[in-house]
């Protein structure tokens, strides 16, 4: 009974917590300037991150190790600093949109500039972080973004064609123009899915709940329940973008424009429902990512670490989320664009996400680390595959679309 | 006559035969526990694979053993045949008088 | 609890989390110490726990930048331990010694005095 309760909030939190800067910032471009074209991008990305998260569960129940503690046993520390280190910048930037994220949602609430806001933002979340416990302000604020809900309510307050969409979700189609945003879009919305903080994060997770091997079945319920539902949250963004924004021809160059898609399904409300949904869901993600980075710093070189420790029980770990935090909200307070970051930082990853994929997957086959829980032929190639394509076309789409916001 | 050396140091560095053969890299040390002291058994070293020649850094190499680029397979090598220098670790046999083994590093043998 | 007596150093020990005692977390093995000596086999001095030594093998510059910057709080020494000192060597490496007392936890004692204790809530 205990564990049917533990994964039906494992989904829960998995759907509050899916939204977050990058996942809207993608969707709600890609709704506006393709309609539902770029579908398939999510669902691709969805498959891959169902893979991987379940995957990371499974390799903590197995090993006993976090997926980055292995990574240095397994490799050494010359190996792991490659991934790492480019997981930190990434990650860097991405706390940055997320931030830039809330901010935003605050000046369209308020009028007031969201640059102002960026201290302000940092030093909440910094105050949740250093004096809170991590299970209340996860579980929290993962409950508060069900909000983002109202996404999906939209989709058949709407009334979407169900066949379009499905079409749209399972086949891949080029554009006739606008070909280099499009693989850029694409790529930024594989790679808003598919962010390595996630299942990183999650393997912690799992070692920190002391998952054995009775929770392999929960974890594959939790892995793949959280990230289908998730995703259709995702989805829904795009398609009532597609629906709302691109018939108008409106788009979407910054969070101010997305901002509109909700108001016809809800009127004036459907304003502040999407300034809350961008508020509640990249604050969510922006606490995740700066613990992520902190556990990534303690993992490497093998520092005390964990959700509910007292910073003065673990300062190299409290130091490190508020140096990340920190210097994410001097990103925001430069006033680049929010939503401009917030897809490169999302194409970004998808390049250097094969970095940490690799391996993971070889990890993933080492009978040493897994035992009779190694992966199947399938799931390797499922996930080599997606994230070679992912990287490929990330390195490709990434230098025109510079050239071409030129 | 003794002294310390940083092993950790001249682990994954290439290693030499005595007439200057390439033998591959230094991945593992066979230790054994006698009178309470961890004591070196032999030192295995891999055979040069296609991407050594390249020099890449440790990670191409792990990704090239992951894509079957680096076959695994090497060299045991005795504890009295290995000496270390400032230039890296140094074999004082000819391959051909070492015996063969055939795994990947730090992987399941 | 097991002390193996047949060890393969670099996929047991190297870059192995070490706790001490009550499972505290020390720092990963970062370096070994081999003693060569004539007419018997090498036998392992020490193993080592320090960042310096870590960012060592990467390069000699490498090295001597992390010197440089652990001596900001006050980090000269790496911390060494021996094999007499090993009580668990599996997932992580266990050895029976008192965390806090060692030169292993230099970074985090300066973080907690200099850091963490000015800000609020930092000293409960």
């Amino acid at each position: 009974m205990k564990k049917i309760l533990g994964i039906a909030l494992g989904i829960v939190t998995s759907i509050g917590g899916f939204l977050d800067a990058g996942s809207i910032a993608t969707s709600a471009q890609a709704g506006a300037a393709f309609g539902y074209a770029l579908l398939w991008a999510v669902a691709l990305g969805t498959i891959c991150v169902i893979f991987l998260v379940e995957m990371s569960g499974r390799f903590a129940i197995a090993s006993g190790h976090t997926i980055t503690d292995a990574i240095r046993k397994r490799f050494g520390f010359a190996v792991l600093i490659v991934p790492f280190g480019a997981t930190m910048l990434v990650n860097l930037l991405v706390l940055a949109s997320e931030l830039g994220g809330v901010c935003v949602a605050l000046e369209l609430a308020t009028g007031i500039g969201f640059q102002l806001w960026a201290i302000p933002v940092a030093v909440a979340l910094w105050l949740l972080l250093w004096v809170a416990t991590f299970d209340v302000v996860e579980e929290g604020t993962a409950l508060l973004g069900l909000v983002t809900l109202c996404f999906v309510v939209a989709v058949f307050t709407l009334g979407a064609e169900p066949v379009p969409l499905a079409r749209a979700l399972v086949v891949p189609s080029l554009p006739a123009d606008e070909r280099a945003h499009y693989l850029f879009l694409a790529v930024s919305i594989i790679g808003a899915t598919i962010a390595p903080y996630l299942f990183l994060f999650y393997s912690s997770g799992a070692i920190e709940d002391k998952w054995d091997k009775s929770y392999l079945m929960p974890n594959r319920m939790i892995a793949t329940g959280g990230m289908l539902f998730g995703a259709m949250i995702s989805m829904a963004v795009l398609v009532v973008a597609a629906l709302t924004l691109k018939p108008e021809g409106i788009r979407v160059e910054g969070y101010e424009q997305a901002a509109l898609m909700l108001v016809p399904a809800f009127g004036r409300w459907g304003f502040y429902l999407f300034v809350v949904s961008l508020a509640v869901a990249c604050f969510g993600a922006a606490l995740e990512l700066s613990l992520a980075s902190a556990y990534a710093m303690a993992q490497t070189f093998g520092w005390n670490w964990g959700e509910d420790l007292k910073p003065r029980q673990a300062a190299r770990f409290g130091t490190a989320y508020t140096a990340f935090i920190v210097l994410a909200a001097l990103i925001v307070l430069t006033g680049l664009n929010p939503m401009k970051l917030t897809l490169f930082s999302m194409a970004i990853t998808a390049v250097i996400l094969p970095l940490t994929v690799v391996p993971f997957l070889v990890l993933m086959n080492d009978r040493r680390y897994m035992k009779e829980h190694v992966n199947s032929r399938f799931s390797n190639m499922i996930v080599a595959l997606i994230v070679l394509l992912a990287a490929v076309l990330a390195l490709v789409s990434i230098p025109l679309e510079i050239v071409g916001s030129k | 006559m003794s002294r310390v050396i940083a092993l950790e140091r001249y682990v994954g560095k290439p290693v030499r035969d005595v007439d200057g053969r390439d033998l591959g890299h230094l991945h593992e040390v066979r230790m054994r526990e006698q009178d309470g002291e961890l004591v070196v058994i032999d030192y295995l070293v891999g055979r040069v694979g296609l991407l050594e020649r390249f020099s890449l850094t440790d990670f191409g190499r792990e990704v090239g053993v992951l894509f079957g680029l680096n076959r695994p397979g090497g060299y045991v090598v005795p504890w009295d045949a290995m000496v270390f220098g400032d230039e890296g670790p140094r074999c004082t046999r000819r391959a051909a008088e070492l015996e063969r083994f055939s795994a990947t590093p730090r992987a399941e043998r | 609890m097991s002390k193996p007596k047949d060890i393969e150093l670099v996929r047991d020990v190297l870059d192995t989390q070490v706790l001490g005692r009550k499972k505290r977390p020390m720092g990963k093995v970062d370096g070994v110490g081999l003693e060569l000596r004539d007419g018997a086999p090498p036998r392992v001095a020490y193993f080592e726990i320090d960042g310096v030594t870590a960012w060592r093998r990467l390069g000699e510059r490498y090295g001597r930048w992390a010197a440089r910057v652990a001596r900001w709080w006050r980090h000269t020494e790496p911390y060494r331990f021996g094999w007499s000192q090993v009580r668990d060597l599996g997932i992580d490496l266990e050895i029976d010694v008192d965390a806090e007392r060692t030169c292993a936890l230099d970074l985090e004692r300066w973080l907690r005095e200099r850091f963490v204790a000015r800000l609020p809530g930092g000293r409960r």
